[in-house]
C-alpha cells in the first residue's frame, strides 16, 4: 500500500505539470493526492467503493480548502490535483470498451462504478465546503471568546 | 481614470474569455464577473458555458449594456488560472489600476506554456508509469506503460488536429504498442494501456460536469459531459480498431 500512495504522490505531480500548475503548488498539491489516495485505500476494505471515495474527497476538500486558506493559494489546483487518484478515468474507458463491444452487462457495471465514484466525489466536495465553513465558524467564535 | 460601462464590459471579457479557455469552471467565471460588477455598482447577468460567455451590465436607470463571446476551449491551464485569480484579487482590494489589470490581462492572454514541450511528455510518462502501478500493473508493466506515452504524448502534442482525432489516435498508438510489448515479453496489456490511457482519460472533465450540475448550471454541466463522452468514444474507438489491427499482427 506504501508503494501505491507514493505512485499516487508521482501521479499527481505528473498530472501537476501537465496541468501548467505553479511549480509552488506541486510538492503541496501532490501531498494531498497521497493523502486522499491513502484515505481512500485504508476506507475501501470497510466501507465500499462509494463512500471511500466521498470520504476521501471530503478529507481532500477539507485539507485542500486549510492550506489555500493559510498560505493564500488558489483552491482549485490543490484539489483538482488531489482528486486526480480518485477520478474515475479507468472505469469510464472500460464501460465505453464494453458498450462498444457489446458487453452491454459489464458496460452497465462500470458505468454504474463510474457514477457512483464521480458522485462520491463531488459530494464529498460539496460537505467540504459546508464543513469548512462550520470548522471557520468554530475558530471564529473561539477567538472571539478567548479575546473577551 | 473612472471606469465607464464599456471599459467594464471589455475587463469582465478578458476575465471570462481567459478563465474559461484555461479550463475553469462556469461557477468560478460567473463569481468573478459578478464581483467585477458589482464592485463597479451594476446589477450584472452572466450566463458561462465552455463555450459562450453571455455579459448584460444594467445600470440603476435601466440603462444597459451587453456582450455576447465566443470562446476557443484550449487544455486546462492552472497557472493562467492562478494568474487571473490574482489579479482578480488584485483588482478588487484597489492594489493596481484598472487600466494596469486590463494590460496585464492582455499580456496574460498572449502567455505562452508555463512548462516545456518536453518536460510535459516526461512527466505525462512518468504520470502514466505510477497510474499503471497504483491500477494492479507490476514494475515492468508500469515502466512500458511510462515509456510508451511520454512519445506518443510528445508527437501527438505537435499535431495540429483536432481534439478527436487527437484522442482516436491515443486510444490507437498506445493499444497496439502495448499489446505489442504485451506479445514480446509476456506481459498483461490492459495494465499497460490503462496506465498510458490516463492523461487523455476525460475523469476530471467528468468530475466537473457532475460538479456544474450539483450547482445547477444545467447547461454547462450538461455540456461538458458531452465532451467527456466524445472524448471517451474517441479514445475506445481507437482502443477498439488497434485490437483489430494487432490481432492480426500477433
Amino acid at each position: 500500500m506504501i508503494f501505491r500512495v507514493l505512485a499516487s504522490f508521482i501521479a499527481g505531480a505528473g498530472f501537476a505539470v501537465i496541468f501548467s500548475v505553479p511549480t509552488s503548488i506541486i510538492p503541496i498539491a501532490s501531498c494531498v493526492a497521497a493523502l486522499g489516495w491513502l484515505v481512500y485505500e485504508l476506507a475501501l476494505g470497510l466501507l465500499g467503493l462509494a463512500l471511500s471515495v466521498f470520504l476521501s474527497s471530503l478529507i481532500i476538500g477539507i485539507l485542500s480548502r486549510l492550506i489555500a486558506t493559510l498560505k493564500n493559494l488558489p483552491l482549485q489546483p490543490l484539489i483538482v490535483v488531489g482528486i486526480v487518484p480518485l477520478v474515475p478515468g479507468s472505469s469510464a474507458f472500460y464501460a465505453m470498451q464494453n458498450f462498444m463491444s457489446e458487453d452491454l452487462f459489464k458496460a452497465f457495471e462500470y458505468s454504474y462504478l463510474t457514477f457512483s465514484s464521480a458522485s462520491g466525489i463531488v459530494i464529498g466536495l460539496v460537505a467540504s465546503s459546508t464543513v469548512f465553513k462550520i470548522i471557520e465558524k468554530i475558530i471564529e467564535l473561539h477567538s472571539k471568546n478567548n479575546n473577551f | 481614470m473612472v471606469m465607464r460601462p464599456e471599459d467594464v464590459l471589455f475587463m469582465m471579457i478578458l476575465f471570462g474569455r481567459g478563465i474559461v479557455s484555461s479550463g475553469g469552471s462556469a461557477t468560478d467565471v460567473e463569481m468573478a464577473l459578478e464581483s467585477i460588477g458589482k464592485k463597479n455598482g451594476f446589477k450584472t447577468e452572466v450566463a458561462s458555458t465552455p463555450t459562450v460567455i453571455h455579459i448584460s451590465l444594467v445600470e440603476l436607470d435601466g440603462r444597459s449594456w451587453s456582450r455576447i463571446e465566443r470562446i476557443k476551449v484550449e487544455r486546462p491551464d492552472f497557472y493562467r488560472i492562478t494568474s487571473y485569480r490574482n489579479l482578480l484579487q488584485e483588482y478588487l482590494n484597489d492594489k493596481t489600476s484598472w487600466v494596469d489589470i486590463i494590460e496585464s490581462l492582455k499580456l496574460l492572454e498572449s502567455t505562452r506554456e508555463r512548462y516545456p514541450l518536453l518536460l510535459r511528455s516526461f512527466c505525462s510518462g512518468i504520470a502514466a508509469m505510477a497510474f499503471s502501478y497504483m491500477f494492479g500493473g507490476n514494475l515492468l508493466e508500469s515502466l512500458f506503460s511510462g515509456v510508451i506515452t511520454a512519445p506518443i504524448f510528445l508527437l501527438l502534442s505537435l499535431m495540429p488536429s483536432n481534439r478527436m482525432l487527437i484522442d482516436f489516435l491515443a486510444g490507437f498508438m498506445t493499444t497496439i504498442l502495448a499489446v505489442l510489448c504485451g506479445f514480446f515479453f509476456n506481459l498483461n496489456s490492459s495494465k499497460i494501456i490503462i496506465g498510458s490511457i490516463m492523461p487523455y482519460v476525460p475523469g476530471i472533465i467528468i468530475t466537473n460536469s457532475i460538479l456544474e450540475l450539483a450547482n445547477r448550471n444545467l447547461v454547462s454541466g450538461s455540456s461538458k459531459f458531452t465532451e467527456a463522452i466524445l472524448i471517451l468514444v474517441s479514445l475506445v474507438f481507437g482502443a477498439s480498431s488497434a485490437f483489430f489491427v494487432a490481432g492480426g499482427l500477433v
